[in-house]
């Protein structure tokens, strides 16, 4: 505590009044100026304070964390901002080169991170760099599979995803409602790799969507399939993964999750630093830290929710029991058997959430 | 002149914060649902494109009908329920009564929307206390009752029925007694007491509460999002998935406009029916 | 002439207090009964046990000799006019005094036909499709009579129906009221607290006072003659002095008061303690030098002037702490401070005794 200082004379002059609420409401507007405070515009696990405290002591500096939850949002802030409203973004890595080829982000010095340390499988090039520049290095991964309560459910059976159309599982799954990644993970039941979804097979995938549709007892997004799944209104949540349950591991530890054989879609986090940021020394300082191992293993149980570290360094800093919620040890299986988020073309795209809204709705 | 000048000074706080936060971004919405997003951009020709696209597809209009459905199956079960409430309140149960009643209708504006669908979800789910008690009693099969549409449902009715209650008890409590007692006087058993005395003269307050039920049913999107399981989804759910999901500021701010013209034909038409029941 | 309505016995109570007390009242069919008592009297309780709003804790309530004591208001062969009227504002004139018709089964077509008749009796053909609001409140008051009438009741109730209106308009409607009844031919039953009207309305007046009937009878007769104090007083302006009967005799009873002796006409009740009543405007200024005796002598404290008299505030210095009531047609009226000499007929006097009251 700091020496309390003598008390002063309490009368308020009306115009100093004013200029202190002038000042006040100036740094709520401009607040984003400060030299003292770094800006993150990211998904909800960079929201954790536990991820950046030491960075924040380190460097004296306050992180800012705006959280939003779809790219359609991300997208709001941008458009929103000025240039230097923001420092960081993470984003899906898959979307980091429409931020780049906006305009909106710093190239990054290849060298300045430990790329090397980095899983190799997670790099997407066609999504990170532009015209050989290096725009978002990758910081997390993990995967849309099955989330599933092991005390109902048997994972060898579920381990087929199509034992999941099974009468059996009636009314018992709740599907994430990321149109995306169930329509990939529909054409997988199907035999059809991602990149191989078209107009002539999507007829078939929604055919397949149909009957999961039979059997599912929900639709819905993050906080409502993981409150089915807590809650046991469900067993399953096609299109869940560690990031669902892992965090849960204390109180629900029979809440648990696989990559099925026919394996399932890897979503990653890519980092990236703005092109308007006025403090880019901090900034890298910030992307260092957290693609340090200590910053990775801290990131990776980020109490929004938990995921793979990109760095393998992070490893020995993670405790065991927490590398079994991760399934650490399964990961270059898991990797192998993975298709990570791919950019899609417009039409095929329009044709996705067209198909996705029709099932929905119907 | 100084007379003159002044009122419309004190007004200005007030009409600058209107402009600033109601007017603009509305203005600014019906601008955008002129043009396509392309990307992360606008596109440069305005186009009535997002309003075709929303009366041409199926899934919207179908949206549009649960949204429809869900206001009319509200409205008319927390009214069922309601106006037999307000009735008892109003009359036959003492003052005192009578304010613990208000203020049992008040309880849910003063509990935060979500944190009352969250504990409708969990009450209904499985584990619940309401799937246990139903369960327990045999009575009926609630289990499974959470993250459907009549889950949905429930948690709508539960919070339109206090407010409901409240504008229709403000309707029969300043009904005179003496109009009742007119009409037994003259003849009168309580089934016309009823139909031709009380029921008119409550009618606007069932009218501006049916009003406010209606349209803040087909305007909300907390409870369904949280209760309703994703199945069917209601306009406002669709419009979320634009933003959310695509990003597509246009299109949600066309479905939010063609929302806006239902609930604003709906207050009109229930604004006449009110002036005309209270004539 | 048949008991149009009969009261016998009626006992209320609520909670503690006493709101009726032995009420006995007997009225003939086809007559103007008002009840005349202040605020808390009782007078409207005891209309809304006739009406059947309430029931009495004990007592007989009998129209044209049936027992009505426990019948719900739609089955008694009353009607009752509210204070406020009770008229339902979402409903027109017509359909408003067709109601108590409609509730009796009445098709439309004779339904129409006696509403027509009904607001032509009370002057309102033209007004049946008017809606309420539209209305003055002399005209409400009339649809409000027009609609109890129509169901022609045995007794009609009137509950304050002129309190709402201006002087003026009331007096003109306790006309229209009196003309009413008497072309109707039904017993009305009138709660009011205005003197004035009662006397003007009632062919039997009955006032009442603390859940009693404190008297009951012809106005003029309780004017002249009231039965207890209260009547006395309640009912017009009135001096009262106390006395003691000090002889009885066939030509005169003599009176000692705190002005002297007072020789007074009037039969002499039992017991020696009685009041004198004595109306103002049955006091004479005596003519300046008179040798006639008088019955007070005086100091002018106000002089107000009231139309067709003057009122005179006048002070004793035998009783200084009571101030009579002089009126004077005198056009030229003593000034305040003038000394004056009051005169009165012996028959101008009347008796209550004390015990009584």
């Amino acid at each position: 505590m700091s020496k309390v200082s003598p008390a002063k004379p309490r009368a308020v002059r009306p115009r100093r009044a004013l200029l202190v609420a002038l000042a006040v409401a100036g740094t709520l507007v401009v607040g984003h100026a400060d030299a003292a405070e770094l800006n993150v515009v990211a998904w909800c696990d960079h929201q954790d304070p536990n991820t950046f405290e030491p960075f924040e002591k380190a460097n004296d500096v306050k992180v800012n964390v705006k959280s939003y939850e779809g790219t359609g949002t991300l997208v709001s802030y941008i458009q929103q901002s000025t240039p230097g409203d923001w420092d960081i973004v993470s984003v899906d890595s898959v979307d980091i080169i429409k931020l780049a080829k906006a305009g909106l982000l710093e190239p990054l010095e290849e060298g300045a991170y430990p790329l090397d340390d980095i899983y190799p499988e997670i790099f997407m090039p066609e999504s990170e760099t532009l015209d050989g520049k290096r725009y978002g290095i990758p910081e997390k991964f993990g995967y849309n599979a099955l989330a599933y309560n092991s005390k109902n459910v048997d994972a060898d059976e579920i381990k087929d995803l199509n034992a999941l159309l099974d009468p059996k599982y009636k009314d018992r799954i709740a599907i994430y409602d990321y149109y995306f990644t169930a329509i990939q993970t529909a054409a997988l039941m199907n035999g059809i790799e991602p990149d191989e979804i078209n107009a002539e097979n999507m007829p078939k995938i929604a055919e397949t969507l149909k009957k999961l549709k039979a059997n599912a007892k929900l639709f819905g997004d993050i906080p409502t399939v993981q409150t089915a799944l807590a809650t046991g209104d469900v067993d399953i949540v096609f299109g869940g993964a560690e990031f669902l349950v892992a965090g849960m591991g204390d109180t629900k530890p029979e809440l648990t999750w696989l990559l099925p054989e026919q394996g399932g879609l890897r979503w990653q986090s890519s980092i990236g630093i703005f092109e308007g940021s006025k403090q880019k020394d901090l900034a890298k300082k910030f992307v260092e830290w957290t693609l340090s191992p200590e910053g990775q293993a801290r990131f990776a149980q980020s109490s929004c929710y938990w995921g793979m570290p990109g760095n393998k360094k992070a490893g020995p800093l993670i405790s065991d029991e927490a590398k079994a919620r991760l399934q650490w040890e399964e990961q270059p299986a898991y990797l192998e058997r993975s298709y990570a988020y791919t950019a899609t073309d417009p039409e095929l795209d329009k044709l996705m959430v067209e198909t996705w809204a029709e099932l929905q709705q119907d | 002149m100084r007379k003159g000048l002044w009122p419309t000074l004190y007004l200005f706080p007030a009409s600058a914060l209107f402009v600033l936060f109601f007017v603009l971004p509305l203005a600014a919405m019906i601008w955008m649902s002129f043009y396509q997003q392309q990307g992360f951009v606008l596109g440069t020709e305005a186009t009535l494109a997002n309003y075709l696209n929303f009366f041409s597809k199926p899934y919207y209009l179908q949206a549009l009908w649960n949204s429809l459905w869900m206001g009319m199956v509200v409205t008319g079960i927390s009214l069922l329920i309601a106006y037999p409430l307000a009735y008892i309140l109003s009359f036959h149960a003492s003052a005192t009564w009578q304010r613990i009643g208000i203020m049992v209708c008040m309880l849910p504006f003063w509990t935060s929307y979500v944190v009352r669908s969250y504990s409708w979800l969990l009450a209904l789910s499985n584990n619940g206390v309401v799937s246990q008690a139903a369960d327990s009693i045999g009575f009926f099969p609630a289990v499974g009752l959470a993250n459907t549409t009549a889950a949905t449902i429930i948690g709508f009715v539960h919070f339109f029925v206090m407010l409901l209650s409240l504008t229709i008890f403000s309707s029969l409590v300043r009904i005179p007694r003496s109009y009742i007692r007119a009409a037994q006087d003259l003849g009168a058993g309580w089934p016309s007491v009823f139909t031709r005395i009380i029921w008119p003269l409550s009618l606007p307050g069932v009218i501006a509460g049916v009003m406010l039920t209606f349209v803040l049913t087909l305007g909300d999107y907390v409870t369904p999002q949280i209760l309703g399981g994703g199945k069917e989804l209601v306009l406002t759910q669709v419009i979320m998935l634009q933003v959310q999901r695509q990003g597509n500021f246009p299109m949600a701010g066309a479905i939010n406009l063609v929302l806006m013209a239902i609930s604003i034909a709906v207050t009109l038409i229930a604004n006449r029916a009110i002036s005309k029941a209270s004539r | 002439m048949s008991r149009g309505l009969h009261l016998q016995g009626i006992e209320k109570r609520l909670g503690q207090q006493d709101v009726l007390r032995g009420i006995d009242l007997t009225a003939a069919s086809g007559s103007y009964v008002v009840l005349l008592g202040p605020s808390g009297s009782g007078k409207t309780t005891l209309l809304n046990i006739v009406a059947g709003f309430e029931e009495a804790d004990q007592g007989l309530v009998m129209i044209d000799d049936e027992d009505v004591g426990g019948l719900p208001p739609r089955l008694r062969p009353t009607a009752t006019v509210f204070q406020d009227y009770a008229l339902f504002p979402h409903m027109s004139v017509a359909d408003n005094v067709g109601f108590g018709l409609r509730m009796h089964g009445l098709g439309k077509a004779e339904r129409d036909r006696q509403v027509a008749e009904v607001l032509a009796l009370v002057d309102l053909a033209s007004f049946a499709d008017r809606r309420i609001d539209q209305l003055s409140g002399g005209q409400r008051q009339r649809v409000a009579v027009a609609r109890s009438l129509v169901v022609r009741p045995k007794v009609l109730l009137l509950d304050e129906p002129l309190g709402a209106l201006d002087l003026s308009l009331r007096r003109q409607m306790q006309r229209e009221l009196r003309i009413l009844q008497k072309k109707s031919g039904t017993t009305f039953l009138h709660v009011t607290h205005d003197q004035e009207e009662a006397m003007s309305l009632a062919d039997l007046l009955v006032v009442m006072n603390g859940g009693r009937i404190e008297d009951a009878g012809p106005p003029d007769r309780i004017f002249d003659s009231p039965a207890s104090l209260f009547a006395a007083t309640f009912v017009g302006e009135n001096n009262v002095l106390r006395g003691r009967i000090t002889s009885r005799a066939k030509t005169g009873t003599v009176i000692e008061t705190a002005l002297g002796p007072v020789k007074v006409q009037s039969e002499a009740p039992e017991g020696d303690e009685v009041y004198v009543t004595v109306r103002p405007n049955r006091l004479r200024l005596a003519t300046p030098g008179s040798r006639a005796k008088h019955f007070l002598r005086g100091t002018v404290e106000e002089v107000t002037f009231l139309g067709t008299y003057y009122g005179l505030r006048v002070r004793t210095e035998v009783a200084p702490d009571m101030a009579f009531h002089v009126h004077s047609d005198d056009r030229t009226p003593p000034e305040p401070g003038a000394e004056i000499a009051v005169t009165a007929e012996p028959s101008a006097f009347s008796i209550i005794a004390a015990k009584a009251s």
